[in-house]
C-alpha cells in the first residue's frame, strides 16, 4: 500500500516536472502579451487621436489664414461701413446732421429734432429715438420721408403724422436709431472663423447706397499688442 | 548505442504529457516571436505617429503665429459680423418705410382734383384723410384706394360733403 501511494507521487510529480516549466512561460507570456496590449495599444490610440486633432486643427488654422490674407485689404473698409452702420455709441449727433442735410436735400424745412436715448434689457441694440418735425411741399415731404429710412446709422420709421396746411404740409415723423457696444473678446485662436458669406456681402453692399453721414463719431482703430480678451475695449 | 534506462517505467512521465509539454513548449516560442514582433511593430508605430505629431504641431505653432500677425483683421472680421447680426435684428423690426412707399404710389394714381388733407401711419396701419371737389374725381378715388392691392383690409371710416371744401372721405388702410 505505501509502496502504491509513493509511486504514484512520483508518477505525478514527474508528470508534472515536464508540463510545470512550459505553462509557467506561457502564463508569464500571457501576461506580458496583456499588458503589452493594455498600454501599448492606449498608448498609440492616445497619440494617433491626437495626430487626428492636430491636423483637423491644422486644416482649420489653414483656413482661417488665408480667410484673413484675403479679407486684409476689403475688411478694413467694410468694418468701417459696418461700425458706421451700427455704431458703438449713442448716435445723436450724427442722426440729427444726417435728417437735417437729408431735409436740405428733399428742400423740406426740419423745424424741429429731439433726441431719446432708451435702453433695452433684453438685447444689445440700444435704441435712440428721433422726432422730426418740418414743412414742406406735398411730393417733398413723401421724398423726405422715404429717404429717412436710407441714411446711416440704420434706422426705422415708427410714426408718422401728416397734415395739409394751406400751401404746404407740416409733419411729424417719430425714427428709431440704434447703436450697440462693440464685442469685447474675439474667439479662441484655434476656433474656425467664417468668411463673410454671399448674403452678408450683399447686406454690406446695401448700405453702401445709404446716405452717409458727412461726419461720424465712430473709430475703430484695432492695433497691437492687445490681449486675445478685450480687443475692443479702447 | 541506445540508452539504456533503469528507472521503474511507472516513474517516467506519460508519453502524452510529454507530448503537450512539446506542443506548450511550442506555442510559447510562437508566442514569444509575436510577442516581440508586435512590440516592436507598435513602437514603430508610435514614434511615427509621435514625430508627426510634433511636425503637425510646429505647423500649427506657426499658424498661429501668422493669425495672431493679423489679429487687427481679425477683430474686423469680428466686428463686420456682430454688426450685420444686428442689423439683421433692424431689419427684422416692423419700419413705416413701406407704409410711405404705399401712400406715395396711391397719391401719385390720383387726379389732380383729389388732395391729400392728413395721414398718419403707425405700425401697419396709415389713417388718412382726402378731398375732392366733384363726385368723379371721388369715385376714381375711391376705386383707386380699393384696387391700390398694397393693403390687406381698406376701410371708409367717414364721408362728407360741405359745398364750400366738396367731399371729405377718412380711411383706415391696415397692411
Amino acid at each position: 500500500m505505501n509502496l502504491s501511494e509513493t509511486s504514484g507521487r512520483s508518477f505525478l510529480g514527474a508528470n508534472l516536472k515536464v508540463v510545470a516549466g512550459p505553462v509557467v512561460f506561457l502564463a508569464v507570456l500571457i501576461g506580458l502579451t496583456l499588458i503589452v496590449v493594455n498600454t501599448g495599444f492606449k498608448q498609440i490610440m492616445d497619440v494617433r487621436k491626437k495626430l487626428a486633432d492636430a491636423r483637423v486643427q491644422e486644416t482649420s488654422l489653414t483656413s482661417k489664414l488665408d480667410t484673413l490674407q484675403k479679407g486684409q485689404s476689403s475688411f478694413e473698409s467694410l468694418s468701417d461701413l459696418s461700425a458706421v452702420a451700427i455704431p458703438e455709441k449713442s448716435p445723436a449727433a450724427v442722426v440729427t446732421s444726417q435728417v437735417k442735410s437729408l431735409g436740405v436735400s428733399a428742400k423740406v424745412v426740419v423745424t424741429d429734432v429731439s433726441v431719446t436715448t432708451q435702453a433695452i434689457a433684453e438685447s444689445a441694440l440700444q435704441n435712440l429715438e428721433v422726432k422730426v418735425a418740418f414743412e414742406g411741399d406735398l411730393i417733398k415731404a413723401l421724398d423726405y420721408l422715404s429717404s429717412l429710412n436710407l441714411f446711416l446709422p440704420l434706422s426705422i420709421i415708427d410714426e408718422i403724422a401728416l397734415s395739409r396746411e394751406t400751401d404746404s404740409v407740416s409733419a411729424e415723423v417719430q425714427l428709431t436709431a440704434f447703436f450697440a457696444p462693440f464685442p469685447t473678446s474675439l474667439p479662441p485662436i484655434t476656433s474656425a472663423i467664417q468668411d463673410l458669406t454671399d448674403e452678408e456681402k450683399k447686406l454690406l453692399g446695401s448700405f453702401a447706397s445709404y446716405s452717409q453721414p458727412t461726419f461720424s463719431q465712430v473709430e475703430f482703430v484695432p492695433g497691437e499688442p492687445y490681449e486675445r480678451t478685450d480687443l475692443f475695449n479702447f | 548505442m541506445a540508452g539504456i534506462n533503469l528507472l521503474p517505467t511507472d516513474l517516467a512521465p506519460r508519453a502524452s504529457v510529454v507530448k503537450a509539454s512539446g506542443v506548450i513548449r511550442k506555442l510559447t516560442t510562437l508566442g514569444v516571436i509575436l510577442l516581440l514582433l508586435s512590440l516592436g511593430v507598435s513602437i514603430g508605430l508610435f514614434l511615427i505617429f509621435s514625430n508627426q505629431l510634433k511636425e503637425v504641431t510646429a505647423r500649427k505653432e506657426q499658424l498661429e503665429a501668422n493669425i495672431k500677425a493679423l489679429q487687427a483683421t481679425e477683430q474686423r472680421l469680428v466686428l463686420i459680423k456682430d454688426r450685420l447680426a444686428l442689423a439683421q435684428e433692424v431689419f427684422a423690426r416692423p419700419s413705416g418705410s413701406d407704409e410711405v412707399a404705399a401712400v406715395k404710389s396711391l397719391i401719385s394714381a390720383f387726379s389732380e382734383e383729389v388732395s391729400v388733407k392728413q395721414f398718419e401711419i403707425k405700425s401697419e396701419v396709415t389713417t388718412v384723410s382726402f378731398e375732392t371737389q366733384n363726385s368723379l374725381a371721388l369715385t376714381q378715388m375711391m376705386a383707386t384706394v380699393a384696387s391700390s392691392g398694397n393693403y390687406k383690409q381698406v376701410n371708409l371710416t367717414s364721408i362728407s360733403f360741405t359745398p364750400l371744401l366738396g367731399f371729405s372721405t377718412d380711411f383706415e388702410l391696415i397692411k
